[in-house]
């Protein structure tokens, strides 16, 4: 039971693990907390719909399409709204994260209806047993692509001069530039990047939820895990976002499942009172 | 040759240097003396664009540099080693290292560079693997200075490389300076230990509130009075 348990809550913390990234990329790398994240899952995942059922391509080139859209999109936000606004108050550009993920969510409500869409999943949802344990391939896709942009990016930050160089300019913007990094290319990059684990994260979790303008609450979930993480930690928004999926899942099975989705907000809570560095996070609260 | 001509700079809107004229031929070490807050800093940084500069011109063998950005300034040969240092605190001592020679990519002669840096500051070798914010004051300095010649700057820029050492580092930190200079690499050191700037520089300017107020050869400069009662 709690093997199967814990197969089962990977899938949910994976897409949180996924969505924290995003969170913290953005967040180390420009101080913004992107209050519209969550509506970039969602306008991700109609991206799909939208490129499928408008354009009529398959499932799979939707996919592709989405994911490259996606990119402009996170190009656009930051070419559009952060470059301007670089030198305004914290405040102000908050203000804007928060009015980037409005806009999108009500113009999906407005051009795609308030009601839910159906949503493929990547693999058959129907269970397989394995040596006792029912596995879902549908969701082990989902773990699958998780992990592959895990490595991906582990690869990259740590193996990488180049994703160093973006490490670097996340932590000393002046000493990045001294020693030849475009600081303003970084942004960019981060833009566009955090973009994509938006659109691929709404890919993944829409056929879980239902797609419909307010799936982007999930990232309330994201967004706990990141600062379980401690908020400026890449592996601590992984791990928060697995701990919180087990979590979840526990609080589910053994105390009830209507206080499954409260968790996470208790869990934001405690830690904000309790730990606000996060599992991780030793250091943040020095750099404040 | 870096000029500096009737330059104007400061910070968003406060001018601090009012009119500076001042030249780095190739090959030389020059040096920039100043009492605290007279701009010696604020012109390293207008020459990197870490400062604006409203009027004049700073140009890098008669192309202009004005105003751009520090990585432009890399480009083209100049490396700034900060007062604040500017390391990358939590990443080790390896990659700093490294990430000063992201421009030149990666090479054999990049890899040689790094090993040839860490012969040079062999206590930064005892400690690669460390983050760079557990390093001291002295080592921190060190790694800074590395960390620029990682690039092979014809032009390296040191902004009080002796702030807050102890005088045993100090020296030890002015020998590593006089090694540099006699590989070809042109120096441009702000300091307020006059005395040891004289030494390792063959020219000296003096800079008083945002203004060139002497200038000569480094013997001239030691034996001035103005100089000599102010600075040393």
């Amino acid at each position: 039971m709690l093997a199967q348990l814990l197969v089962s809550s990977l899938t949910a913390g994976a897409v949180y693990a996924l969505i924290a990234l995003g969170f913290v990329l953005l967040h180390n790398g420009t101080g913004v907390v992107h209050f519209g994240y969550g509506d970039q899952v969602t306008f991700g995942a109609y991206l799909v719909l939208i490129a499928q059922n408008f354009v009529g391509v398959p499932f799979s080139a939707a996919i592709m399409m989405a994911l490259l859209a996606s990119m402009a999109l996170g190009a656009a936000i930051y070419a559009v709204f952060m470059v301007p606004l670089r030198n305004a108050s914290l405040l102000a550009r908050l203000i804007a994260t928060l009015a980037i993920g409005t806009a999108l969510r009500e113009w999906l409500r407005a051009f795609m209806g308030p009601n839910a869409w159906p949503f493929p999943f990547l693999l058959s949802p129907a269970p397989v047993e394995v040596g006792g344990l029912m596995l879902v391939p549908a969701n082990l896709a989902i773990i699958g692509v998780v992990l592959v942009i895990l490595a991906g990016l582990y690869l990259f930050f740590e193996k990488t001069l180049q994703g160093k160089a973006i490490l670097a300019a996340c932590e000393n913007r002046t000493g990045a530039s001294l020693i030849g990094v475009r600081v303003s290319r970084v942004f960019l990059v981060i833009w566009v990047v955090a973009s994509l684990l938006a659109t691929v994260a709404g890919i993944l979790v829409a056929p879980l939820l239902t797609l419909s303008p307010d799936m982007g609450l999930i990232a309330i979930k994201g967004f706990t895990a990141a600062v379980l993480g401690g908020f400026s930690s890449l592996p601590g928004a992984v791990v928060g976002g697995l701990l919180l999926g087990v979590l979840e899942a526990l609080t589910g099975a053994y105390i009830s499942t209507a206080l499954k989705d409260m968790i996470s907000y208790a869990i934001l809570i405690a830690v904000i009172l309790v730990r606000p560095q996060g599992l991780f996070g030793g250091l943040a609260l020095k750099k404040v | 040759m870096l000029s500096l001509r009737n330059v104007r700079a400061g910070y968003g809107g406060k001018e601090v240097l009012h009119g500076l004229n001042l030249a780095v031929p190739r090959g030389a070490v020059v040096t920039l003396l100043g009492a605290n807050g007279a701009g010696k800093s604020t012109t390293l940084n207008a020459i990197v664009g870490l400062a604006r500069c409203s009027d004049g011109s700073i140009e890098l063998d008669g192309v202009p540099l004005t105003n751009g950005t520090p990585d432009q300034a890399l480009r083209r040969g100049i490396a700034l080693v900060a007062e604040q240092r500017e390391l990358f605190g939590g990443m080790s001592v390896s990659d700093n290292l490294r990430l000063g020679g992201l421009l030149r990519g990666r090479s054999r002669a990049v890899a040689e560079d790094f090993e040839k840096l860490l012969d040079t500051f062999p206590r930064l070798r005892e400690r690669l693997a460390q983050p760079a914010r557990t390093l001291s004051g002295g080592e921190q300095q060190m790694l800074a200075i590395a960390r620029a010649l990682m690039a092979r700057p014809a032009y390296l820029l040191l902004d009080e490389p002796s702030l807050g050492l102890a005088p045993r580092i100090v020296d030890e930190i002015f020998d590593i300076i006089r090694r540099i200079s006699g590989e070809d690499t042109t120096i441009l050191l702000v300091e307020q230990n006059a005395m040891l700037a004289l030494e390792v520089a063959d020219y000296g300017y003096v800079i008083e509130t945002g203004e060139i107020t002497f200038e000569g050869d480094a013997d001239a400069l030691r034996g001035s009075a103005a100089v000599q009662e102010s600075y040393l």
